[in-house]
């Protein structure tokens, strides 16, 4: 019995411990994240929409900066053992493809992603603000609520190579390294010869993707050392908080959860110490317009496994279908939102200044 | 040449963007407007777009720290 109750405490302080070093190496990695995301106005939404909506690649080539940092770093890292890469998604086909589609529409009726969301919150927006509590409500119905059965129905069709998670170099049959290899190559060579943004009053993209880029090679092995098996991700974190806040079960909480609390905090000091922050609000029929886009993406993130960070930010450079799938669906959904609600005048654009470029 | 005003302070994502898009739209050669933004996305955005439209971006005039007035006219 002595023993019994001897354990129980030392799990307590194990336990404490443990809470204590994933709050600290999630505030750090999140509080980078957060300042790098504003002064890089990072938002995938953006980055999405603009393809068409204004042919400005300026934030994708942050992006794929981004993801070419991962795809080298991350997988030189695990091969010399820091971590393991089992937290590759399983491929879901129906639900990525469904719940990413889902998640777009959202964002473009939001106006923000998952992370755009959590770093304007931490700049003032108070739509985004609106949107994330809308998430909040979303994921909650999806993971533990009424929308439950959907979530399994979709996540029913499951395909595996060799039974193991489905990745672009397994179906190909070729090395991951080669496929790095092959992408940095093709990549950097696009990114060489882009031009820098212009009108930029944060970050170009070069400084913003590689920032980014390092920060989520780096939150590899940070949330290792609390036994973490992933990148960035803002689904999971917004989901662990939640269930903390909502059951008062303390080991809910995981790295991520204070990664995201230290994102807000570091995008709020990025716009405070540029002077750019300020709260701001749209009237209500945009406050109710965000509301039900979050509710929309916290729908799909859950239903998909992941939002833009966990599937397009760190899946996408582990080559995982399930991520690459979801990516894609998420950019078809938002230009299918953006078309929603501006019509095809959104997509149009001015025949002369096509043949002056 | 006549002078226009647009105020989309407030307005989330791409709305500042869309409706600058859709007002520019509606005025003739050598019009002028003034866009009034509270975004600093969209003080990066909006003028990008006009110049890949063939658009003169004429001034980006700092109101604050967030707020903007971009001069365009139209071309």
């Amino acid at each position: 019995m002595s023993s019994a109750g001897c354990r129980a405490v030392d799990t307590e302080v194990a336990s404490g411990a443990a809470i204590l070093r994933m709050m600290g190496l999630g505030l750090i990695v999140g509080a980078a994240f957060g300042y790098a995301l504003q002064r890089g106005r990072f938002c995938m939404n953006s980055t999405f929409r603009d393809l068409l909506l204004a042919r400005d690649l300026t934030l994708l080539r942050a992006y794929l900066l981004a993801v070419l940092v991962q795809m080298v770093g991350v997988r030189s890292m695990a091969a010399f053992g820091l971590f393991g890469l089992g937290g590759i998604a399983p491929f879901f086909w129906m639900a990525t493809l469904f719940g990413g589609f889902v998640f777009g529409l959202g964002m473009a009726f939001s106006g923000g992603c998952a992370s755009g969301s959590t770093y304007r919150s931490g700049e003032g927006m108070v739509g985004s603000i609106i949107a994330l509590l809308g998430f909040v409500f979303g994921m909650i119905m999806t993971n533990d609520g009424v929308l439950e059965p959907v979530q399994a129905a979709l996540r029913s069709w499951v395909i595996e190579i060799n039974g193991q998670p489905a990745t672009l170099d397994r179906l190909l049959g070729v090395s991951p390294w080669m496929l790095a290899a092959i992408f940095v190559a093709l990549g950097g060579w696009w990114l060489l010869k882009s031009p820098s943004g212009g009108y930029e009053r944060g970050w170009g993209w070069g400084r913003s993707g590689l920032a980014i880029g390092l920060i989520a090679t780096a939150a590899w092995p940070i949330s290792a050392l609390t036994g973490r098996e992933y990148g960035l991700s803002i689904t999971e974190p917004i989901r662990t908080i939640s269930g903390f806040l909502f059951t008062g079960e303390i080991d809910r909480l995981t790295w991520g959860s204070f990664m995201w609390v230290g994102l807000i905090a570091g995008a709020h000091v990025a716009a405070r110490s540029h002077g750019e922050f300020a709260w701001r609000a749209p009237g209500a029929r945009r406050l109710l317009q965000a509301l039900g886009g979050g509710l929309l993406m916290g729908v799909g993130a859950a239903i998909a496994g992941g939002c833009n960070i966990g599937h397009g930010l760190t899946g996408i450079p582990l080559f995982g279908l399930g991520s690459i799938t979801a990516t894609v669906s998420v950019i078809l959904g938002v230009w299918t939102g953006v078309y929603f609600l501006f019509g095809g005048v959104a997509f149009e654009r001015r025949v002369q200044s096509v043949q002056r470029a | 040449m006549a002078k226009h005003s647009l105020d989309v302070t407030g307005e989330i994502c791409p709305y500042p963007l869309m409706l600058t898009k859709q007002k520019m739209g509606t005025l003739t050669v050598g019009d002028q407007l003034v866009v009034t933004v509270d975004y600093a996305k969209s003080a990066e955005d909006i003028p990008r777009w006009a110049q890949g439209e063939g658009h003169s971006v004429l001034a980006i005039s700092e109101v604050s720290g967030t707020q903007w007035e971009i001069v365009l006219e139209k071309a």
